[in-house]
């Protein structure tokens, strides 16, 4: 297999979100120029990429319910931009062993099963940093939804996590 | 002898509550003062007045004057109101006594009203019932003791315009910002219509015209009796025919520039009174202009403003600002050190490979495909070896040996089959694809404060928009006097316009004036000349009586004509003199000199006044003080030039109410020389922190060495509404 078609099989997929974090999506994406009160990301993806940056941050990944308890959405490979694409992916080669695999060279020499065992690792593991961090985004909603009309909310609540993982280190 | 109020006694009207006695001033001839703070009862005390003459009272509310009926309700002392229960009556009055040599008079104007509801408020109109309105007059001789009723409603009016004429009582009954309109300079007709008040002029005009009509007369019979003796009768008849044409010539002419002058008054008088208008015109105009450029930048601002606010999440994901990738520093290092490894192990391998399968080979110290064919590329273009760090110019030995390498054959194109799959472009893609987001994150945290700050500067720009809105909000709220500040500048267009117009059409009547003159001068020469041909004609044979009559009944116009406007001019610079006697006295406690005021006959005939310096330079925008000095003035001048001294009384409130203290001194050293008694109305000398309420210039006043006759002090408790009443003090 080839790079190219390493990436198509990667980017062809959905990732999938736990449907207890609808609510909270809705009121913080702007689906199609829906305003809330609340300041908004635009496509679904925005806050996905988001919360999945925030379970990065406090390395946290938390396992999604059943399948029937979610719900998926854009693939992979339409998210805009393109780069910020890759640049998760960086994120997740940078943690091989958080994908199951000691070096990246274990990949060159896997069966196609074994590869796409693999790319589903590595969606999951999105799926659980973000699930991790639509879980923090949620409580920092329930304890304070005034913050969420403060213009630089997203930014701040970043910010605080950098930093609450600096101090935990 | 002039009239004099003696008394003036109010009965739970407004403020004064309780019966008259309880609400008594006693005034003397001179100066009388009344000092009250704002809402002590010095307009309601006004108001007692335009009762008795006009049975009107000013509504402080609507800031208009209407009858007694429609506001009676209103006109009762609340207290009185609320103090009653359904079915009884307050009685609400105002009575006034005043004497001239001879008799004194006592006027009450009042009603009672009697509580038929307690539903609602105690002032609406629904719960009172209007018993009555009495206007009692009586009136006694100084020498007896009884009043006497007076029954006959002339003869109570007659007593009432004894208190103060009613053609002079704009000179003497006033309240602060009448004064302006009491000689209204921008009303040419008011000096000239005060002169006629004041001098016989109307009675002189009377005599004019029966003069002319008697010199008609004598003409007539004097040209009947030519006719009859004339020795060429015809060519008599042509010539009286002829005068008799230009005579109506003359007629039409005067009716003509009669009219020209009422045009041209009237144009002026237009202009005059658009002239306020037009500045506020042009202004209003301007600040609507002002107003909807900023309601357009304020619109651009707030969109601006939104656009920034829809975008700022957009700058996590945006590579250009790359927010996403903060705190994420090590993340480059890691992802190369990962792909170092990888990249190891694979060339470790392959060399392994070639070595295995081409032990004849030179090995090389590079890894396989390392550098790779981009760097290569770089290297060759530079000349340098960026490996060794060593020149590599174009052509040389070790130029040449990177265009070996970058030519060498891929390693993938003979080591296929070493791996399963081969990922190795896969990771360069993402490093290189990164590159956004990687480049970036050293400087995320300066972009979002930049962003701050670009967000403040967003917002300062509004609120410096909304600032500058609401200050032309304010002026033009101002100007308008409205909240309506949206609606068109129509109106103010059509007064830019109609001042343009009245200018054009008082130039166009200034035009025909002086050309109806000349024509007038010219009928006139003709006339002349048609009567001295006349005489000759005439013959010697007509009865002298005829002539005499004729000649001594022009003689007798002419001289009716010329005392008219002699008389005019006369009353004309006494007026001036007089009015600069009292400016100049008005004035003198000031330190800048009022200036001199001047009055000027314009084309029309009308009168205008004119302020100048020593040098005839014309005086322009002086003080409001000064302004209402220099009307003062003339009204004292109107009084006094008269000469027979004023006979009624003054009765004004609060008529020095844009006056300094210098200003105030000077008014009351002035104005016992021309009313016998005055009553003024003011609340300038009141001062709350003082003891006894009366600032420096009020305690001057009270001081036995001031002429001042009376001061009354006039003070309210701050309690609600229906406990408030005027509590009066006299002081001097």
């Amino acid at each position: 297999m080839d790079s190219q078609e390493l990436k198509n099989r990667i980017f062809s997929k959905r990732p999938r979100y736990a449907n207890i974090y609808k609510d909270l999506i809705a009121s913080l994406a702007n689906k199609g120029n829906r305003k809330t009160e609340y300041i908004q990301f635009g496509p679904i993806y925005q806050i996905y990429i988001y919360a999945f940056f925030i379970g990065v941050h406090r390395n946290e990944r938390v396992s999604l319910p059943s399948r029937e308890s979610t719900t998926d959405f854009l693939e992979l490979g339409k998210w805009k931009p393109d780069s910020l694409v890759h640049f998760i992916l960086m994120t997740l080669f940078s943690r091989n062993s958080e994908l199951g695999i000691s070096k990246w060279n274990e990949l060159e020499d896997m069966e196609e099963a074994d590869i796409d065992s693999f790319v589903r690792i590595v969606i999951k593991t999105i799926e659980e940093y973000a699930n991790a961090g639509f879980s923090y985004l949620q409580s920092r909603f329930d304890e304070d939804r005034n913050v969420f009309n403060e213009t630089y909310v997203f930014a701040d609540i970043l910010k605080d996590v950098i930093e609450e993982t600096i101090e935990t280190e | 002898m002039a009239s004099i109020i003696n008394k003036i006694s109010l009965q739970n009207f407004f403020n004064y509550y309780g019966s008259y006695d309880a609400n008594t001033y006693d005034f003397k001839e001179g100066i009388n003062i009344v000092v009250a703070d704002n809402g002590a009862g010095k307009s309601k005390l006004f108001n007692a007045l335009l009762w008795v003459f006009y049975n009107e009272l000013l509504d402080s509310d609507l800031k208009i004057r209407r009858n007694i009926e429609s506001m009676a309700v209103k006109t009762i002392s609340d207290m009185a109101k609320n103090e009653v229960s359904i079915g009884e009556s307050v009685d609400c009055g105002v009575r006034i006594e005043f004497q001239d040599s001879r008799f004194t008079y006592q006027i009450e104007k009042k009603f009672s009203a009697t509580k038929i509801s307690d539903k609602g408020n105690m002032t609406d109109v629904g719960c009172w019932e209007i018993n009555s309105y009495d206007f009692e007059v009586s009136r006694k001789d100084n020498m007896l003791l009884r009043f006497k009723p007076i029954f006959e409603e002339n003869e109570k009016n007659e007593i009432v315009n004894k208190l103060i004429r009613k053609d002079l009582r704009q000179y003497s009954f006033f309240q602060g910002e009448e004064v302006e309109d009491i000689i209204d300079f921008s009303k040419k007709q008011s000096i000239k219509e005060a002169v006629r008040k004041i001098t016989n002029i109307s009675k002189i005009e009377e005599l004019e015209k029966l003069s002319f009509a008697l010199r008609e007369k004598a003409e007539n019979d004097y040209n009947r009796k030519s006719k009859e003796n004339a020795k060429n009768a015809q060519e008599l008849e042509q010539k009286l025919t002829a005068k008799e044409k230009f005579k109506k010539q003359l007629e039409e002419e005067k009716d003509k520039l009669e009219v020209y002058k009422k045009n041209h008054s009237e144009a002026k008088q237009e202009s005059y009174d658009l002239e306020d208008k037009i500045q506020n015109s042009e202004k209003k105009i301007e600040l609507k202009e002002k107003r909807k450029e900023l309601l357009r930048q304020q619109k651009n601002a707030r969109n601006d403003y939104e656009k920034f606010l829809d975008g700022i999440n957009a700058r996590f994901f945006d590579g250009n600002f790359s927010w996403i990738a903060m705190g994420l520093n090590d993340l480059p290092y890691s992802f190369l050190g990962k792909k170092s490894n990888y990249l190891d192990v694979v060339a470790e391998k392959k060399t392994l490979y070639r070595l295995k399968n081409n032990p004849e080979e030179l090995s090389t110290v590079l890894p396989l495909d390392m550098p790779d064919t981009m760097t290569l590329d770089k290297m060759l273009q530079d000349g340098h070896c960026h490996v060794c760090d060593r020149k590599a110019e174009k052509d040389s030995e070790a130029w040449n040996y990177i265009l070996k390498l970058k030519n060498r054959p891929s390693s993938n194109q003979s080591e296929n089959q070493l791996f399963k799959n081969d990922f190795k472009s896969f990771f360069e893609e993402i490093q290189l694809q990164s590159q956004p987001f990687t480049g970036k994150i050293n400087s995320v945290e300066e972009s979002i404060s930049n962003s701050i700050q670009k967000l403040n500067e967003h917002k300062a720009r509004i609120t410096k928009l909304s600032d500058r809105l609401k200050s032309n909000q304010n002026e033009l709220k101002e100007l308008l006097k409205s909240d309506d500040i949206d609606a068109s500048t129509e109106d103010e267009r059509n007064i830019l316009n109609s001042y343009e117009g009245a200018i054009k059409r008082a130039t166009q009547a200034e035009g025909r004036i002086i050309r109806s003159k000349d024509t007038i001068k010219e009928l006139l020469k003709k006339i002349s000349g048609i009567d001295e041909e006349l005489e000759k004609l005439r013959g010697t044979d007509v009865p002298t009586e005829y002539k005499e009559a004729f000649e001594l009944l022009t003689d007798i116009s002419d001289a009716i004509t010329n005392t008219r406007e002699n008389t005019f001019r006369n009353m004309l610079e006494r007026l001036e003199q007089f009015s600069n006697r009292h400016f100049k006295n008005l004035v003198k406690y000031n330190e800048l000199s009022g200036g001199i005021l001047k009055f000027k006959q314009t084309l029309s005939d009308t009168i205008e006044l004119d302020v100048v310096d020593g040098n005839n330079n014309i005086i322009s925008g002086s003080s409001e003080g000064f302004q209402r000095m220099k009307k003062l003035a003339v009204v004292m001048a109107i009084i006094s030039a008269k000469g027979s001294g004023f006979n009624y009384p003054m009765f004004a409130d609060a008529p020095l109410s844009t006056f300094g203290k210098g200003f105030i001194k000077s008014f009351f050293e002035e104005i016992p020389n021309v009313f016998p008694q005055s009553i003024i109305l003011i609340n300038n000398i009141y001062d709350a922190e003082s003891d006894n309420k009366l600032d420096d210039v009020g305690n001057d006043l009270l001081s036995n060495d001031s002429h001042v006759s009376t001061l009354y002090l006039n003070e309210v408790e701050d309690v609600p509404q229906v406990e408030r009443r005027t509590i009066i003090s006299k002081l001097k």
